[in-house]
């Protein structure tokens, strides 16, 4: 592993590059942030073949002869297609795999200027994609599997084991002294040369007061997040942009500071900078694989926005009266879920909620099994205050079920149901998905909190809450079927303003995770040409063999959706103005006004 | 202190006293003839039992030649311990242990400068009697004079006393480990306290 840092470190000596650890190496690019100049003068004398990209400045220095002909020959595909778009399928443009890695260059679509752009890109990339899926030999089967499996199955790789390297994206945390503290694949300390590697590049920048954001390769990217005393850095197969990568990066930073918020952390580095924080971190690996494994599979990490539970605003309005009636006096939150999406949420009235945090918080009541039992921790929400710990009351509701009489009650209860009843004395009790989440500042505040919830279950039973949302348990997904329009596949709504977003039920193709993630990764293509893009860009398309995937974005909401990649780019427009006008009638979709306090 | 235990192990010393092959020997069993200079850094991981224990050294294998100390600081940052390596048959590689142990320490700056654990290894004792230059006892004079620092000779290519050696440092460094400082829970959060509005709050 040396060798690499070898390479680097020979500043005049530009005989090339050794590839190491399945990294080829060879055609770096490299991003940098800080002193301009100083940096392309280190980078480019240090890497031979190099494409320096310095985000202070705009200047881009090309010195390689071959990345200068790949650009003019996408921008002359992309003049072409669009004259020509009902045909996009070409086989004839070969360069088209090369279309991601050069695609984050400023002026790859500067000559088209039309404001409402709209171009193709046929799937040269996703063979080039599938062929990376193939190589992985692990991806397909971590859907179904728990955490605790995952790492039980891929915890013992090191850097020998020939299939460490294939795994598709590798996330890696370690202190600024080059101990290892996590990482996604493999025994940590197994890795921990690796790790001292890693310290290794990050210093060689550092001693110049540089910074290292990113390495391309022609195969994997590198990113690196500095947050003295940790480094994250992310090893990426997986064609998404260095920015997204950054963002899930920021995500696991994050979740170390909800274990041990900031303060904490900046003061057992500042004691003893050898610390090795793993043991302080123990059992909150979870947290990190689980994130780890939602960035592929969860849209809400995309979209930084919450997912919200579709219901009738009445019901949600009733439910959210009555949390903020029978609500503790001093709490931050009250949080109502369903899984992974949100019923509704209480709050002080000068409190906002970031999506981040809910997140964070989300991913806490996923990973663990909270179901049967009260649960109390201390945790830290980053984006409200990260330097002090909030104590989290989680607990799941209970369902008496009333009249057991009612056949289609008892149908859509088992829907509800995760689990049988408690026990044969208390049958008509039933535990229901619908989690409740309250955060409190005061660590002795638990049995308050756990009478307040026996409180809510009650009156909500009594309200039939609970009853109610049983029952439409089985609508709250959005149906496709409910656009009536038969070549579509799958939408996903955001609302800009309330930071919300719901997405259609996957249907096939899409309950195939495979299928899913390819859907999810179009979509961050999308994104990033959308959101990468200077000028305002309102529409982005994509058509592959699988699906026609679009991008619409306007002030107030962004919608995702797929369609059969048969139908025309103009059949499909059309198509997003109605999905569009459907959208604008309901009310029920999200959380519209909160209940404050 | 329980559970996980990973320590930081830096290797110093001038060029071609044999620090590459010392670790080479311990964590590979293997020693070859053939100088090739380190550049930047070596790293290697090694697990060893000691006490009873499971301890994951981390070997930082320093270059010794002078246009690499700029990278000193970030690789000393944070290192449990430290192997002196000089060559009994080279007197100035001796004469300079005193320049790395105070640049170690200036760098490095180590809370308890003078209980950090250091350890003197004199090497390549397989060469013949006639060409050493260092005796035993001038090393071991030096190692207590600079706060009684574990001496040992040692032969990477003859295997001799480098297991030995690297126990004996595992072992000083967990010593200093057991002194853990004490971490307050951090306050909870006051509610009542104006709290900085992020950009992107949700508007629910």
């Amino acid at each position: 592993m040396s060798n690499l840092l070898k390479e680097n470190l020979k500043k005049q000596e530009k005989d090339g590059l050794s590839s190491n650890a399945g990294l080829n190496l060879s055609n770096l690019v490299f991003y940098n942030s800080g002193n301009a100049t100083s940096t392309l003068s280190t980078t480019s004398t240090t890497i031979a073949n190099a494409v320096v990209n310095s985000t202070s400045t705009s200047n881009i220095s090309y010195s390689n002869s071959d990345t200068i002909s790949d650009i003019r020959g996408i921008n002359e595909r992309l003049i072409r297609n669009k004259s020509n778009l009902s045909n996009s399928s070409s086989s004839k443009y070969t360069q088209s795999n090369k279309i991601f890695d050069n695609f984050s260059l400023d002026n790859l679509i500067s000559p088209v200027e039309n404001s409402d752009i709209e171009y193709t890109s046929d799937f040269g990339n996703e063979d080039n994609l599938m062929k990376i899926y193939n190589s992985s030999i692990y991806d397909y089967d971590e859907d179904n599997m728990s955490p605790y499996n995952l790492r039980k199955k891929y915890g013992n790789e090191d850097l020998t084991s020939s299939n460490w390297v294939k795994h598709r994206k590798h996330f890696f945390i370690l202190s600024s002294a080059g101990k290892p503290i996590y990482s996604r694949y493999g025994d940590e300390s197994k890795l921990s040369s690796l790790m001292g590697v890693i310290q290794a590049i990050i210093s060689f920048y550092d001693v110049d007061n540089d910074e290292i954001c990113c390495i391309n390769t022609s195969t994997h990217k590198i990113v690196f997040l500095l947050k003295t005393p940790l480094y994250l850095v992310c090893v990426s197969q997986t064609n998404e942009t260095e920015e997204q990568l950054k963002l899930q990066l920021i995500y696991l930073y994050n979740q170390i500071l909800f274990s041990l918020t900031s303060v904490q952390l900046t003061k057992i580095f500042h004691d003893r900078v050898n610390f090795d924080l793993r043991n302080l971190l123990s059992g909150t690996e979870i947290y990190m694989d689980e994130l780890s494994r939602k960035f592929s599979i969860d849209a809400s990490f995309l979209l930084k926005a919450i997912r919200s539970f579709r219901i009738k605003n009445e019901l949600r309005n009733s439910i959210g009266e009555l949390l903020n009636t029978y609500r503790p006096k001093n709490i931050l939150y009250g949080i109502l879920t369903y899984n992974d999406k949100l019923i509704n949420i209480i709050k002080p009235k000068k409190q906002n909620v970031h999506p981040l945090d809910i997140h964070l918080i989300i991913n806490m009541i996923s990973s663990t099994s909270f179901r049967s039992v009260e649960s109390w921790s201390p945790i830290c929400l980053p984006k409200y205050n990260s330097r002090g710990f909030l104590y989290a009351y989680v607990c799941y509701l209970n369902n008496y079920k009333l009249s057991d009489t009612e056949d289609s009650n008892s149908n859509t209860n088992t829907n509800l149901s995760s689990e049988s009843p408690i026990s044969p004395d208390s049958s008509k009790i039933m535990k229901t998905d619908v989690c409740l989440t309250l955060l409190s500042p005061d660590k002795n505040a638990f049995f308050e909190l756990s009478n307040c919830k026996k409180k809510i279950e009650m009156i909500f039973n009594k309200n039939d809450i609970l009853k109610n949302l049983s029952k439409i348990i089985n609508k709250a997904e959005l149906d496709i079927a409910d656009f009536g329009i038969p070549h579509l596949r799958h939408v996903i709504y955001k609302s800009t303003k309330y930071l919300q977003f719901i997405e259609t039920k996957r249907l096939p193709p899409y309950d195939e995770p495979s299928s899913y993630r390819r859907l999810l990764r179009s979509y961050k293509f999308l994104e990033s040409k959308i959101h990468g893009y200077k000028k305002n860009l309102k529409f982005c398309y994509m058509l592959g063999k699988n699906e026609l995937s679009l991008l619409w974005v306007r002030d107030d909401f962004e919608l995702y959706a797929s369609f059969s990649p048969f139908i025309s780019k103009t059949i499909a427009y059309n198509d997003l103005l109605l999905i569009e006008k459907w959208f604008k009638k309901q009310d029920n979709l999200f959380i519209t006004t909160s209940q404050v306090f | 202190m329980s559970g996980k235990n990973l320590l930081k192990a830096i290797i110093l010393g001038d060029s071609g006293v044999g620090k590459t092959s010392l670790m080479n020997q311990y964590v590979n069993k293997k020693f070859s003839n053939q100088y090739k200079a380190t550049i930047g850094a070596d790293f290697l991981t090694k697990e060893v039992m000691v006490d009873d224990k499971l301890i994951t050294i981390q070997i930082w294998d320093t270059a010794g030649q002078e246009r690499f100390q700029s990278l000193g600081v970030a690789f000393y940052r944070g290192a449990d311990c430290c192997m002196l390596v000089y060559d009994v048959n080279n007197m100035k590689s001796f004469e300079t242990l005193d320049n790395w142990r105070d640049e170690f320490l200036v760098q490095a700056s180590p809370k308890h400068p003078e209980s950090f654990p250091f350890i003197v290894l004199g090497n390549k004792i397989d060469l013949e009697e006639s060409k050493r230059q260092i005796s035993q006892k001038r090393a071991m004079a030096w190692c207590q004079s600079k706060g009684n620092i574990p001496y040992f000779e040692t032969s990477a290519k003859e295997a001799i006393n480098v297991e030995q050696a690297f126990q004996q440092i595992a072992r000083n460094a967990l010593m200093q480990e057991a002194d853990v400082p004490e971490f307050n829970f951090p306050p909870s959060v006051s509610l009542d306290a104006e709290q900085k509005q992020d950009q992107g709050d949700c508007n629910c």
